[in-house]
C-alpha cells in the first residue's frame, strides 16, 4: 500500500517538486532561516543576561531571563517546522490537487486500474513531499540540538508525532478542497480554500473544549513548552475561571486527564479517515458526494460524543453548571449544543441532499434492479430518512446533556424541538428547491432564506416597541436559527425564562417545519411518479 | 466487445445522450460521427467510466464499468479531445507516471516507453519538458500514454482536433497501424474525412440519439447508397463500346447509365465489391479492353450528409 516508488500520483508530484535545483534552493533558504533563528536566540539571551551589548543599553526581557537561548531557539525551530509543514504543506496540497483536477490529468488516473485508495495516498503525500523533506531536515537539526544541549528527546518526539498527525489532517482537507474545485480562477479559489481552512482552525484554537482544541496545531506547542520546562502559567485568564482550570479542561475527556498526544490521535484519526474517504470517493467518481449519508451520521455521532466528553469534563471541573453566576462561562455544552446541532444539521443537509438529477438516477437504478425505492443510505436518496436519523442521534445526545446538567424533562424537550426544527426546516426547503425547476438559480433559495432568517427577525425587532406583549416579537424572531438558538439555550438554562416566551417560537417552528417538509414530500412524490410511471426510462422528456 | 443499451446521460441542465444503443464488435474501428454537441464526448466518457449514466447499460468485454470500474478499465485506453499533460514533466517522465498508473512492472517500463515514444515519433523530445512541446506533439504524447498499457479497447475522442495537416496525417498513420493489431477502436470526430480512410463501422449521432449505426456496408444498403461506377476503354472501338454498354445495361445492380465520352461510361452501382469483381470478369471475358474500372462507394462523409438534419442536442 505504501509502495510510493510505484505510486503514479506520488511519482508525478515527486518528479515535479523534487528537481535538484528546487530542493537545493529550498534547503539553502531553510539553512539561512535556521541560522537566523539560532543567532536571534543567542542575541536575545545575551540581552537578558548582560543587558548591554556593543555599548548600547537594552531593556532586559524578564520572561526570558530564566530561559537558556537554546530553548528559545528550539521553540522557534519547531515553529518554523510547523509553518513549513502546515502553511506551505496546505498550500502545496491544495495547489497540486487542484492542478490535477482542472487539467484533466486526474481523469487519466481515475480511468487507470490503480485502486483509488493508492491514488489518494499518492496525491496526499506526493503533493506535500517537498515540505516533508524540509520537515525532516529541521527534525535532524532539532535532534542535534537535543543531544548537544541535553534537551529531552521525548519532548521533541512528542511534538514531532503530534505535528505529523496535525499536518496529515490539514493536508488531507486541503487536497480534498483541491480535487473538488471547479474554478479556473486559481488565485480566487486558493484564497477561498485558505480562508476556509484557517478561519475554522483559528476558531477551534480559541475553544477551551478538548475536542475542538485538539483539531488545531496549538496543543503540540503547549506540550513542548511544558516538557522543556517553560512556565505556562501566563495562559489566558477569562470568565473568572483560573487558568489552571482552563488548561486542565483542554486536556480532559469525560472527566479523565488524557495525554495530549493520545487525545490528539483520538480526535484526529477519525477526522483523517473521513477526509481520506472523501478523497477516495471523489477520485472514484467526481459525481459522488464527499461522504455517504451513513458516514455523515457517524461523523455527527462522533462529534457529539466527543463534545459530550469535553462538556462533561467542564461539569466535573465545576466550571460549567446551570448556576446563573457561571452562565456566561462560554464552555457550557448547553450553551454550544443547540448551536452545534443547528449548524451540523444545516451543513449535513447541504452535503447529503441530492439534486433532482441524482435523485432521478437513483430511482431509475432502483427500478432497473427491481427495487421500488432507493436505499436510504444511498447518496441518490432523499434526505428524509437521514433527517430522521439525525434527529434521533441529536435527541439521544441532547437528553444526555439534559441529565448531566440536571435540566427538567420539559425544558429539555422544548429546547430540543426548537434546536431540531431549524435543520429539519432547512433540509426540507433545500430538498424542495433542489428538486424544483429553479435548482440552478441559488439566488432564489438565498432570497427565501434571507427573508426568513434576517428580514423577519429584523421586522420583529422594529415592531417590538409597538406591543407590550413580547410574545408578538417572538413570532418574528422564531424564523431565524440565530435567535432560535438563543431561545433553545434560554429554554433549557434560564429558570426565569417563561413558557409564554417560547410558545410563539414553538408554534412558528413547528408550523414552518411541517410546511417545508410537506413541500419537499409533494415534490419528491411528483418526481417518483414521473420516473416510475414511464415505461422507457431512458427516453424521459 | 462493446455493448451499449438504452444509455441516457443527463447533466444538470440538459440531456446529452438519450436512448442510445449500439454495438461494436471485436477488432472493429467504429467512427462516432456527429455535429458538435451531438453527445459524442459524453458517450465516450460514459464508456470510459468517467460519467455515471442516468440510465442504461454499458458492457465492455461483458463487464459493466459502472459496477466493476477497475475490471473494465483494464481493457480501456481513453484519450480526450484536449491533451491533459503535466507541463513540468518531460515526455519520458510523463509516460513513466502513467506506466505506473497502469500497473506496468517497473523493469518493463523503459522498453515499453521507448517503443511507444518511437512509434509516435517523439524520441528526440523524450527529455524535453512537455511545456516546450507543440500541441500536436502533446496530442501524440497522450496517444502514446493511451497505448502504453496495450488496451484492447481504445476510446479516442476527437484525437486530431487542433492538429495541423502533417500531424493529422501522422496520427492517421499511427491509428491505421494499431488498428491492424486487432484492437477495438471507437473514434469520434466531426471531421469526417479523418474517419473515411480506416473506419469499418460508423454510428451517426444527432441531438444525443443514434441516427444510424452499423458496418459501412450495412448502412450503405440500409440507406440504399449507390456507388459511382466509372469504366474507361483502352481505345475507341464501336464494337467494344456497344458490348460494354449492353453488359452494364443488363446488370440488375446498375442504373442511370451515362455515356460521358466515346471511351468512358458512368453509372450508379448498387452492388458490393464482389459483384463489381464479377462484372469486371464478365467484361474481360468478352475481350473488352478495359483501361479503368472504378467503383467509388459512399464514404463516411457522404453517408453523414445523406442522413439527417445534423442538429445538436
Amino acid at each position: 500500500m505504501l509502495n510510493l516508488a510505484n505510486n503514479a500520483l506520488f511519482i508525478r508530484n515527486w518528479r515535479e517538486r523534487m528537481r535538484f535545483s528546487t530542493v537545493v534552493s529550498y534547503l539553502l533558504i531553510l539553512t539561512l532561516l535556521i541560522v537566523i533563528i539560532i543567532v536571534n536566540a543567542q542575541i536575545n539571551y545575551r540581552y537578558s543576561e548582560g543587558g548591554n551589548i556593543q555599548g548600547h543599553s537594552y531593556p532586559s526581557y524578564s520572561q526570558e531571563t530564566h530561559q537558556p537561548w537554546y530553548q528559545k531557539a528550539l521553540i522557534d525551530l519547531c515553529a518554523l517546522q510547523a509553518v513549513v509543514i502546515l502553511l506551505f504543506g496546505v498550500f502545496s496540497g491544495y495547489k497540486m490537487a487542484e492542478n490535477d483536477k482542472i487539467n484533466g490529468t486526474l481523469d487519466f488516473h481515475r480511468s487507470s486500474p490503480t485502486p483509488s485508495y493508492i491514488q489518494t495516498i499518492g496525491i496526499v503525500f506526493g503533493s506535500t513531499v517537498l515540505e516533508w523533506v524540509c520537515f525532516s531536515a529541521i527534525f535532524l537539526v532539532l535532534i542535534c540540538f537535543s543531544f548537544i544541549y541535553k534537551i529531552s528527546i521525548l519532548a521533541i518526539l512528542q511534538f514531532e508525532v503530534s505535528l505529523v498527525f496535525c499536518a496529515v489532517f490539514y493536508h488531507i482537507f486541503a487536497v480534498l478542497i483541491g480535487i473538488t474545485s471547479n474554478s479556473h480562477d486559481n488565485r480566487r479559489s486558493t484564497a477561498r480554500a485558505f480562508i476556509l481552512i484557517y478561519f475554522v482552525s483559528m476558531l477551534f484554537s480559541s475553544s477551551n473544549l478538548s475536542f475542538l482544541y485538539h483539531m488545531t496545531w496549538i496543543p503540540p506547542f503547549e506540550q513542548l513548552k511544558l516538557n522543556i520546562g517553560e512556565n505556562i502559567a501566563n495562559l489566558n485568564y477569562r470568565y473568572g475561571i483560573s487558568s489552571l482550570q482552563l488548561y486542565e479542561l483542554k486536556y480532559m475527556m469525560f472527566g479523565f486527564k488524557v495525554n495530549s498526544l493520545i487525545l490528539q490521535i483520538i480526535v484526529l484519526i477519525p477526522m483523517i479517515a473521513l477526509g481520506f474517504e472523501g478523497i477516495n470517493r471523489k477520485i472514484t467518481s467526481s459525481e459522488h458526494a464527499i461522504v455517504t449519508k451513513g458516514q455523515s451520521l457517524m461523523t455527527l455521532l462522533f462529534m457529539l460524543f466527543m463534545f459530550l466528553g469535553s462538556a462533561l469534563s467542564a461539569v466535573l471541573l465545576g466550571i460549567d453548571t446551570l448556576n446563573s453566576q457561571q452562565y456566561h462561562s462560554g464552555f457550557a455544552g448547553l450553551n454550544i449544543l443547540p448551536i452545534l446541532i443547528i449548524a451540523l444539521g444545516i451543513l449535513g443537509s447541504i452535503i447529503v441532499t441530492p439534486t433532482k438529477l441524482s435523485f432521478s438516477k437513483g430511482l431509475s437504478k432502483a427500478n432497473k434492479s427491481g427495487v421500488i425505492g432507493i436505499n436510504w443510505e444511498d447518496e441518490h436518496s432523499s434526505n428524509c430518512y437521514w433527517l430522521l436519523m439525525f434527529c434521533f442521534i441529536s435527541s439521544v445526545m441532547f437528553i444526555f446533556y439534559g441529565i448531566i446538567y440536571k435540566a427538567t424533562l420539559k425544558e429539555t424537550i422544548i429546547s430540543l424541538i426548537i434546536s431540531l426544527s431549524y435543520p429539519v426546516f432547512f433540509a426540507s426547503i433545500y430538498e424542495w428547491f433542489r428538486f424544483g425547476k429553479f435548482y440552478n438559480k441559488p439566488i432564489i433559495l438565498f432570497c427565501i432564506i434571507f427573508i426568513l432568517w434576517v428580514i423577519m427577525p429584523y421586522l420583529g425587532s422594529i415592531i417590538a416597541p409597538l406591543f407590550i406583549n413580547m410574545g408578538y416579537k417572538n413570532y418574528f424572531l422564531a424564523f431565524s436559527p440565530f435567535s432560535g438558538a438563543v431561545f433553545a439555550i434560554s429554554a433549557i438554562q434560564d429558570k426565569n425564562f417563561s413558557i409564554i416566551e417560547t410558545l410563539p417560537v414553538l408554534q412558528v417552528v413547528i408550523i414552518t417545519t411541517f410546511a417545508a417538509w410537506l413541500l419537499a414530500y409533494v415534490r419528491r412524490m411528483e418526481i417518483t411518479k414521473d420516473i416510475l410511471g414511464k415505461k422507457n426510462i431512458s427516453n424521459i422528456k | 466487445m462493446i455493448k451499449v443499451n438504452s444509455l441516457r446521460v443527463d447533466y444538470e441542465e440538459l440531456t446529452a445522450v438519450r436512448d442510445l444503443s449500439f454495438e461494436v464488435k471485436e477488432g472493429q474501428i467504429y467512427g462516432l460521427v456527429g455535429p458538435n454537441g451531438a453527445g459524442k464526448t459524453t458517450t465516450i466518457k460514459a464508456l470510459a467510466g468517467l460519467l455515471e449514466p442516468t440510465y442504461g447499460e454499458i458492457l465492455i468485454n461483458n463487464i459493466d464499468p459502472e459496477t466493476h470500474p477497475r475490471e473494465a478499465q483494464k481493457y480501456i485506453g481513453y484519450m480526450p479531445d484536449f491533451a491533459p499533460v503535466y507541463n513540468n514533466l518531460t515526455a519520458w517522465e510523463y509516460l513513466d507516471v502513467f506506466a505506473a498508473a497502469y500497473l506496468i512492472e517497473k523493469k518493463e517500463r523503459p522498453a515499453k516507453i521507448k517503443y511507444w515514444i518511437d512509434k509516435v515519433k517523439l524520441s528526440e523530445k523524450a527529455k524535453v519538458y512537455i511545456r516546450e512541446l507543440s500541441r500536436g506533439m502533446k496530442q501524440r504524447l497522450v496517444l502514446a500514454k493511451t497505448l502504453l498499457p496495450n488496451p484492447k479497447v481504445l476510446l479516442l475522442d476527437e484525437p486530431a482536433s487542433g492538429l495541423d495537416p502533417i500531424a493529422r496525417k501522422d496520427l492517421r498513420d499511427i491509428l491505421k497501424e494499431i488498428s491492424q493489431d486487432g484492437k477495438t477502436i471507437i473514434i469520434s470526430s466531426h471531421i469526417l474525412s479523418e474517419l473515411s480512410d480506416f473506419c469499418n463501422a460508423v454510428g451517426i449521432m444527432e441531438k444525443g440519439k443514434m441516427v444510424v449505426s452499423g458496418s459501412l456496408q450495412e448502412i450503405r444498403s440500409r440507406i440504399k447508397s449507390k456507388g459511382l461506377m466509372i469504366v474507361r476503354l483502352a481505345e475507341h472501338n464501336e464494337d467494344q463500346s456497344l458490348k460494354l454498354f449492353n453488359i452494364l445495361n443488363n446488370s440488375t445492380q446498375i442504373s442511370g447509365l451515362q455515356k460521358i465520352s466515346d471511351i468512358e461510361i458512368r453509372a450508379s452501382f448498387l452492388g458490393d465489391a464482389k459483384e463489381a469483381a464479377w462484372l469486371l470478369a464478365q467484361l474481360v471475358k468478352q475481350n473488352i479492353l478495359i483501361a479503368e474500372f472504378n467503383v467509388k462507394q459512399d464514404n463516411v462523409e457522404d453517408i453523414f450528409f445523406k442522413i439527417g438534419a445534423h442538429e445538436v442536442s
